[in-house]
């Protein structure tokens, strides 16, 4: 009878495998083809030369952290309505993704920063949030590492999760709130003391479009799918070692 | 036009760097939880 009954569970997990080698190909090929448009196909900067072609993915990975820091919070509200474990492995997936591609956002804005505004980096308003941000969830991973308890540390990294976005809003807006930014902003009117802007060119916004889609959508879902499995894993082995304990 | 392509690639290797250490660390976090499900397996099983 449990044989029967688990058929139907091994097969949707086996389809969900399946989905899961699928996107990450299809990621796999969208980084790639992402990477041509940024390198090949967009128009060449005539002030800034090929540095400024990071920026397709400078941007577009800050809005690969949005979204998954967005579901860390998203999957912290569900956890402290639901008290569901799988809750709040998504949100540390969240986390884990949403910080990689917030560290890519800041490192490659100072490999930009070194030629076009002859530092590699300043204590500007932009800079330092985006620093504070990056370093707020580099926190959230050390602290709920030091809780034992399985529900107080659930507890704690949902409300922390919730809580550190407001430092992802704060990085996101500060271009516009904080005249004395010279931070360009790439979508929009840059502020009035921004060094380093560039208008976009049709090929420049197309390179920008494509690239966004893939760093916002494609990378942080296959990675925040692949790191919940690893998650699922480790409850596994918890539970067996449980297991092995009690025999 | 200046030319700034050496800090093109310079940007590419860091964004390269950052990927692949992310990625490792989950390939050999999975791979070492496999290898834990097998090891408990084996001790749950006795035949």
């Amino acid at each position: 009878m449990t044989a029967v009954r688990s058929m139907p569970l091994e097969a949707s997990a086996g389809k969900r495998t399946r989905l899961l080698w699928s996107l990450t190909v299809v990621t796999v090929i969208a980084v790639i083809v992402g990477l041509y448009f940024a390198l090949v196909y967009a128009g060449t900067d005539v002030e800034q030369g090929h540095v400024q072609r990071i920026f397709y993915v400078h941007v577009s990975a800050f809005a690969g952290a949005f979204i998954a820091l967005g579901v860390t919070v998203f999957a912290g509200i569900a956890y402290l309505r639901t008290r569901t474990p799988k809750w709040d492995t998504l949100a540390l997936a969240g986390v884990e993704v949403g910080l990689a591609l917030g560290v890519i956002n800041l490192v490659t804005g100072s490999i930009w920063a070194r030629p076009i505004w002859n530092t590699w980096w300043t204590w500007d308003p932009r800079l330092t949030s985006a620093a504070i941000m990056v370093l707020t969830y580099a926190a959230y991973l050390m602290l709920r590492s030091g809780i034992e308890n399985a529900d107080t540390r659930r507890r704690f990294a949902a409300v922390y999760g919730i809580l550190a976005f407001s430092t992802v809003i704060i990085t996101l807006i500060i271009i516009r709130i904080r005249p004395d930014t010279i931070h360009p902003a790439v979508i929009g009117a840059s502020p009035q003391n921004a060094e380093g802007g560039f208008g976009l060119t049709p090929s420049m916004l197309t390179a920008m479009g494509i690239n966004m889609v893939i760093w916002s959508v494609f990378v942080p879902i296959t990675l925040m799918w692949w790191r919940v499995r690893i998650e699922d894993l480790a409850t596994r082995v918890h539970a067996l070692r449980l297991r092995a304990l009690e025999d | 036009m200046p030319d700034t392509t050496a800090y093109l690639y310079l940007g590419l290797a860091a964004i390269a760097v950052i990927m692949l250490m992310l990625i490792a660390s989950m390939v050999l976090r999975y791979r070492s939880l496999q290898q834990d499900i097998k090891t408990l397996e084996k001790l749950d099983d006795p035949q």
